[in-house]
């Protein structure tokens, strides 16, 4: 899982920033896989990894076998639709 | 009556042809330093030959690199990483590499040219991490086939294939994504396989469609994943390599 915001300012993070700000955010966000920044747009990308998404699709094929039933079809979550394709 | 010129244009196949791509497999891996290189280990000139071929021009295009940069981390660490084009940063980052895994940076640039320097630059919070597999690859995104007429009647994109497809190291892909068709400049649901839509109206700013990394998403950006057993391993896009379509005439347009 991928998390992008804006981060209110644009500007070339220095090697030493880059440290400063890694530090920061994994001493305050401890799940956190990596990130990355876009001084071009402002854009603060905080990765997650698939950790969150592989513990869901865990759980979609439990509920799935609880619900006798063969097939995935459709996941609705958070307004997105994921459709599963033979 | 009789109509004066056909409703519809002929039938226009395109096709795209798309390069194979560049890889290198260090002999023996470099390891990576502690703080920014100044120059970055890895860097492609795109050059002409590296760009997909169409057998109709379009009228516009743009073009996305690939470009893609593993190693092994025997202690956990940070990796740290940096885009740049032309010498100038277009994105940086870290990512938590678990001890005794291998790691591929998945960077995407939007809007290349011939003669850009696409570089990206690693180093590494501990002393023992390495790099040694690189590989780019040159894809297509935002085609409009034709200035006039806009509006396709209908647009088939007939044959998807995975690019790009990385061959050297222990290779594996991560996730494959979806083509996004555009109608009228908004992306509509991804493809994965030939599809067939009975009209699509050509944008001035998205076209026909979206490549998924690079332009749809991760666009000047880099996602890294990281494995046990695998580098490359690797996140690529479903890229069309035959559009069939035609176009409806409007009055006064050729």
């Amino acid at each position: 899982m991928r998390l992008t915001l804006d981060s209110g300012f644009k500007k070339d993070l220095s090697n030493e920033e880059m440290a400063t700000l890694d530090a920061k955010l994994r001493a305050r966000i401890p799940e956190l896989v990596g990130w990355s920044y876009s001084p071009l747009t402002g854009e603060l990308t905080l990765d997650f990894g698939d950790a969150e998404e592989k513990m869901l699709a865990e759980k979609i094929e439990d509920w799935m076998r609880k619900a006798d039933c063969t097939r995935k079809l459709r996941l609705e979550f958070m307004e997105m639709i994921k459709l599963w394709e033979e | 009556m009789g109509r004066v010129t056909p409703l519809l244009t002929s039938r226009r196949v395109l096709n795209i042809t798309y390069k194979t791509p560049l890889e290198t497999l260090l002999s023996v891996p470099e390891t990576l330093p502690t703080s920014e290189p100044v120059t970055p280990q890895i860097g492609y000139t795109v050059a002409t030959i590296h760009l997909p071929t169409f057998d109709i021009p379009p009228y516009r295009k743009i073009w996305i690199a690939c470009l893609y940069g593993a190693g092994y981390f025997p202690s956990a660490g940070v990796l740290y990483w940096r885009m740049k084009k032309n010498g100038v940063s277009v994105a940086s980052g870290t990512a938590s590499v678990p001890a005794g895994y291998y790691y591929t940076v998945n960077a995407f640039f939007y809007d290349v040219a011939v003669g850009d320097l696409l570089e990206l630059a690693l180093w590494s919070s501990v002393t023992d991490s390495n790099w040694d597999y690189k590989a780019y690859q040159v894809q297509v995104t935002r085609v409009i086939l034709f200035n006039k007429p806009r509006l396709l009647f209908p647009c088939n994109f007939a044959v998807l294939s995975a690019q790009p497809f990385l061959s050297l190291g222990t290779p594996h892909v991560t996730v494959t994504v979806a083509l996004y068709p555009c109608n009228d400049d908004k992306a509509l649901t991804g493809i994965t396989s030939g599809t067939v839509f009975t009209s699509l109206y050509v944008g001035d700013i998205y076209g026909i469609f979206r490549i998924g990394y690079g332009d749809y998403s991760t666009s000047n950006t880099a996602v890294v994943s990281t494995s046990p057993s695998y580098r490359p391993y690797y996140y690529r896009n479903y890229a069309p390599t035959q559009i069939i379509m035609r176009g409806l005439k409007t009055e006064g347009q050729l």
